[in-house]
Parts: C-alpha cells; structure tokens; sequence
C-alpha cells in the first residue's frame, strides 16, 4: 500500500514538472514567412492539380484514340486482309501501288482525327541561336577580309545583305523565345 | 486541465475582421496564437522539419476554415482541435511508422532540441523534464502529453491513435517509468571507506 501512494505521489510530480513546461515561445516562423510559404504551396497545389487534370485529359484521348482507331481503322485493314488472296494473283506494281494507297487513307483519316489549330509544341531555341551566331560570326569575318582586300564591291554587298537577314531571323527567334517564356 | 492554446481566446472584432480578409487581423491573431501552436505541435510530433510542416498546414486550414468559426469556445480550442488533428494524422500514417523505424529519426528531436533557443531561459529542473521527455519514443512522449497536459482521457488517446484504451494506459506507464527513472535524483553510494 506504502509503494502505491508513493507511486501515485511520483506521478503526479510528474504530471506537474510537465505542466509546467513551456508550451510557448517564439512563433517558428514571422508572418511574412508564413504567408510567402502559404502562397508557395498554393501555386504547388494549382500545379499538382493541372498536372492531374493533364493527365487525365491524356489518357482520355488516348482512350478516344484507341476507339477511333479500332472503329475506323480495323475495318481497313481486314478489308485488306480479305483482299490478300486476290491480291497475290495481281502483278507487283499493282501491290504496292495498292498498299501506298491504303496508308495514305490511313493517314488521311488520322490527320482528319487530329484538332483544327495546332497544338503548340516548344521546342528549344538554343541550337537554332548558336547556329545562327556562328553564320553572322562567318560572315562578319568573310566581310572584314573582303573588305580589307578592297574591291570586290558586289561580294561584300551581298555579304551585308546576307548578314542583314541573319541578324533579323536572330531577332525574331530571340523574340519567339521571350514571348514563349511568358506564357504560362 | 487543458494546455495554453485552448485557454487562449481572441476578441470576436478581430475574427470578424480577418474573416473579411483583413491580413492586419489576420497578422494580429497568428502574433497571439502561432506560439502556443507549434509549441503543441512540437510535443507531439518532436522538433525539426516535420513540425514546421505540421505547424504550417495547421494555420493554412486554420485561416481557410476560420468563416466557419462559431465561437462556442475559445479560438485557440478551435485551433488546437485543427492541429491535434494533423498530428493524429502523421503519428498514425504508416510512413511516419516506418521512416522512425529506418533512420531513427525519433533522434532528430533530441538533437534540434539541444539547439532550441526557446529552453535558453529554463530552469534547471524545467531542462531536465525536458531531456527526460526527449528520451521517450514519439508514441509514448506524444501519450504522456495528452493525458498529463492536454487533459485527454485513455478513450481519447486511444482513439486518436486508432487503438484501444489500453494501448494508452500501458504507454503512459511505461513513459511514467522512464521518466522517473531519469528524474529521481541518484543516491549517491556510502563512500567505501571511513574518512
């Protein structure tokens, strides 16, 4: 009996040693933090569910895909399959003319299924901006020789205007590519 | 007996105010509230990257639900039920099961806590409570605060872990050891020989 109460005695000690802790200090982080980490989650949050929604959208049009395919396609190619014995008897010419005509039904039909607009694909800009610096590189360099030579005065015009369109198809690329680092 | 937090009340002109998107209110009511938050938040789940993780989301549901608020009880009540709610949630997932069993991470606590600029201005006698509830496993440190300090019952405790009461009751015996164990002072040995 002794030992129970002693032991109930150490427990409440240290019921209260706990209680008397500090359960506050402060905040871990300030408002401000806080808030920037709100809105960071959120557009994580909005991103996470548009990648979702893609991958639905995705997955559905494959499925549309499928169906398409299976409805309009496998008719084609039994038909073809029926036509096979008769096709043997034909001369080669005729089989491949026959063939090539078959794929690009297939192919029209496929194209006919694709959206209206194109859809837009980026691509990367690099290789086509270092392959131009390095034509305008050439040419500056061609057009300083010609020039120190002296003479040559429809050769160096002509490389002025070669390097006048360079410079201007730069331009546009490094414009698409602003514009398509804008969008969201 | 409840902790701080559900003590902790807020003028009902605030609330209004924040619920109409006012972020000086809602400023004002994070500055009384946040504290005591993630103080609890800490008992519960240890120190680290974890609770200000917890300590996060439970602010982001605290501001979004808080239209919802009616003021039966304190503000801070309301919010210690969002917070003891996603703790309930990690210390229940099977992840947080796993990861304490693969890296040990129930150290992580222990080694932030040494760090922890809040136990700066402890006590001695508050310090050593503090390392002797670092020294439990998370379960158990997390059961002996909601029955000791948080005022929950076995039933409750159970519940929250999804188990029964006497999962609870055998927990806290076994913290209640240990933490005597560390908090008993030693006796020192009768010197061997007389001086």
């Amino acid at each position: 009996m002794h030992f129970d109460l002693e032991e109930s005695r150490v427990v409440d000690m240290i019921g209260q040693k706990l209680r008397r802790l500090r359960t506050d200090g402060a905040p871990p982080i300030p408002w401000q933090e806080f808030k920037r980490r709100q809105l960071l989650r959120r557009v994580r949050a909005q991103t996470e569910q548009r990648r979702q929604f893609a991958l639905v959208a995705a997955v559905a049009l494959m499925m549309i895909g499928a169906l398409v395919s299976w409805r309009y396609l496998l008719p084609v190619l039994n038909s073809g399959a029926s036509d096979f014995v008769g096709m043997a008897h034909r001369p080669a010419a005729s089989v491949a003319w026959d063939e090539a005509a078959a794929s690009s039904v297939a192919s029209e039909r496929w194209l006919a299924a694709q959206p209206a607009e194109p859809v837009i694909v980026r691509v990367g800009t690099r290789a086509a901006v270092m392959g131009l610096e390095d034509r305008i590189a050439w040419v500056d360099d061609t057009l300083t020789s010609v020039r120190a030579q002296g003479g040559q005065l429809e050769r160096a015009h002509a490389l002025q205007l070669q390097r006048d369109q360079l410079i201007n198809s730069l331009a546009q690329v490094r414009y698409a590519e602003s514009l398509a680092s804008n969008l969201p | 007996m409840v902790g701080k937090l559900a003590q902790t009340g807020v003028a009902a002109e605030l609330v209004a105010r924040a619920c109409r998107g006012d972020e000086h209110a809602e400023a004002e009511i994070y500055a009384a509230l946040a504290p005591a938050t993630f103080g609890l938040i800490r008992r519960l789940v240890g120190g680290g990257a974890q609770a200000e993780d917890l300590f996060q989301e439970t602010m982001m549901s605290f501001y979004e639900r808080l239209s919802t608020f009616r003021a039966e009880a304190p503000l801070g009540a309301w919010l210690r039920q969002i917070a003891l709610s996603k703790c309930f949630m990690y210390l229940r997932s099977p992840w947080h099961r796993a990861r304490l069993q693969w890296d040990g991470a129930g150290d992580e606590w222990m080694r932030n806590a040494v760090d922890d600029p809040s136990l700066a201005t402890c006590a001695a006698e508050c310090l050593d409570v503090e390392r002797a509830l670092w020294n439990l496993a998370p379960t158990a440190r997390a059961v002996v605060w909601l029955f000791e300090v948080e005022g929950f019952s076995h039933e409750e405790i159970g519940r929250a872990f999804g188990r029964t009461a006497s999962f609870s009751k055998s927990q806290l015996a076994r913290a209640h050891q240990r933490l005597r164990a560390y908090l008993e002072p030693a006796v020192e040995p009768p010197a061997c020989t007389s001086i």
